[in-house]
């Protein structure tokens, strides 16, 4: 059995679905190539990942604590907010460029920003090895940076715009609810998770376009 | 006339008085940067042969005055004001050497171009976008407005959040969104197509070449393809938990194990183009174009 072979049985022989004869062929192959033994790995890790996900991801509180910390921050200095959008736009950047590259097979390898209330040219190079569950909060916090700074901008913007805003991204908070309910029924499916990372996307492009058009008042 | 009644004539007279007309012109490279700031109002950009802009229009009210200015290789055009520039609608009409590049801010303003084969950067939050004739690069993002292109070739990206998104007869590369407005790319002619909604109904009815890959991704939109029956391509369908229904190829999804879901692929006309679907909940159906 190929590389290719294996790589089309992957999903299949993670959840145990194979025949008997193409399992032993997959472990076979397995045994003696260290790439696809790799990729099953992050597999099953994301697999994991998935499966572990909350059906209402909220921040942890260490993360509300730094979002409060950042807000109080932001009402203090107009550019500290300025600085954090441009760090989420660096982590939404990096997040979606190793999630959404369609020819992964399963997108396992996500990139995580440092902290966001330094400095653009200080912001941490992202690190290896973020999984899906990781990527959640780091978007849920880059979406809540974003939301602080719209809050800061509130008065800039005509009430029919923020209830246009605020209608969208309840579409995009019940698209979310509704993948991450469809990752539960179907954990590790990878058009799911490219889904649900996509929402979370484009909940934080929302944001930012909005809040960096306001913000040119 | 009673004292009143003057008064009163007065008020009524005061806006139309506050609107100043301008009609400002200045030299320009047929190839320089063009940036346009208007917060509110209309901004109407025309291409044109000459190597100079014009600037026509009204300035509303609070509108102190009308700064054009820079060298012929970047010129800049902007309304100001005083204090906040929400109530300052003020429209432009302005005329550019056709082969510009245009930066174009609005906030509550509606954006118009034509005929422009530079490139073109435009953004807007409450108001539609529309362009028309053949850029380079277009890049139109709106919040709350449609965003229409038509008859445009090279890289385009367009996206609205609240807003419909129409590509009309325009060719090359395509990239484009919106959460839950329509998004419809109908004629033309593409290399490379992206698309996709959250709650948004999608539509493609276009020719794709024969190494043109197009990804369409919708959460719970539904998601309408026509093609010809010339068409060379491999389809990948998937949805969730929606129907997939195909007038070209096999009939029959093939329905996950363990939950609702659905896949298709198959190849057409000998394959080639690559054209995947994924839905949570949003139908999928490939038409053949009569």
């Amino acid at each position: 059995m190929t590389c290719d072979e294996v790589d089309g049985r992957r999903d299949d022989y993670a959840d145990g679905s194979l025949s008997e004869g193409e399992f032993q062929e997959v472990e076979l192959h397995l045994s003696t190539c260290a790439a696809c033994r790799e990729q099953e790995r992050r597999l099953r890790l994301i697999l994991a990942e998935a499966r572990a996900l909350p059906r209402e991801l909220s921040p942890s509180r260490d993360l509300w604590a730094g979002v409060a910390q950042r807000i109080e921050a932001g009402r203090r200095g107009r550019a500290t907010w300025w600085l954090g959008l441009a760090a989420a736009a660096v982590l939404v950047g990096a997040v979606s460029v190793s999630l959404l590259r369609r020819s992964d097979p399963v997108p396992v390898s996500v990139s995580a920003p440092g902290p966001v209330t330094v400095p653009v040219s200080r912001v941490s190079l992202p690190r290896e090895g973020t999984t899906l569950g990781a990527a959640e909060q780091e978007y849920e916090r880059a979406a809540n940076e974003l939301l602080a700074a719209l809050q800061d901008r509130r008065q800039s913007l005509s009430p029919q715009t923020l209830a246009n805003v605020e209608s969208n991204l309840a579409v995009i908070d019940q698209a979310l609810t509704e993948v991450r309910a469809a990752l539960g029924r179907d954990p590790g499916n990878k058009d799911l998770t490219r889904m649900l990372v996509s929402a979370h996307r484009k909940k934080v492009d929302t944001l930012r376009r909005v809040v960096r058009l306001s913000t040119s008042l | 006339m009673r004292p009143a009644a003057v008064l009163f004539l007065a008020f009524l007279a005061a806006p139309a008085a506050a609107q100043s007309t301008i009609d400002q012109h200045r030299s320009a490279a047929p190839d320089g940067t063009v940036d346009i700031e208007n917060m509110a109002g209309s901004i109407r950009v025309t291409g044109w042969e000459k190597n100079e802009i014009v600037v026509n229009g009204k300035l509303g009210r609070q509108a102190s005055g009308l700064n054009l200015s820079g060298g012929s290789s970047h010129t800049r055009i902007e309304v100001e004001t005083e204090g906040n520039p929400h109530g300052v609608r003020s429209d432009l009409d302005i005329k550019v050497p056709a082969g510009s590049r245009l930066k174009i801010d609005g906030f509550e303003a509606s954006i118009t171009v034509t005929g422009v084969t530079g490139t073109v950067q435009a953004e807007t939050v409450n108001g539609s976008i529309t362009l028309s004739g053949g850029v380079k690069d277009v890049d139109l993002q709106a919040v709350n407005g449609a965003v229409e292109v038509a008859k445009a070739s090279g890289r385009i990206k367009a996206e609205s959040v609240n807003g419909a998104v129409t590509i009309r007869d325009s060719s090359g590369e395509l990239e484009a969104s919106t959460v839950n407005g329509a998004l419809e790319v109908r004629g033309g002619s593409w290399t490379k197509v992206r698309v996709e909604t959250v709650s948004g109904n999608l539509r493609f009815e276009g020719s794709l070449g024969k190494k043109a890959t197009l990804e369409a991704e919708t959460v719970s939109g539904s998601v309408e393809l026509f093609f010809p029956a010339s068409i060379a391509a491999d389809f990948s369908f998937s949805s969730f938990s929606g129907s997939i229904d195909n007038d070209l190829g096999p009939a029959v999804p093939r329905s996950h194990k363990w939950t609702t879901e659905k896949e298709l692929s198959f190849s057409y006309g000998g394959g080639g183009a690559k054209v995947n679907v994924q839905t949570l909940s949003g139908s999928i159906r490939l038409h053949k174009q009569p």
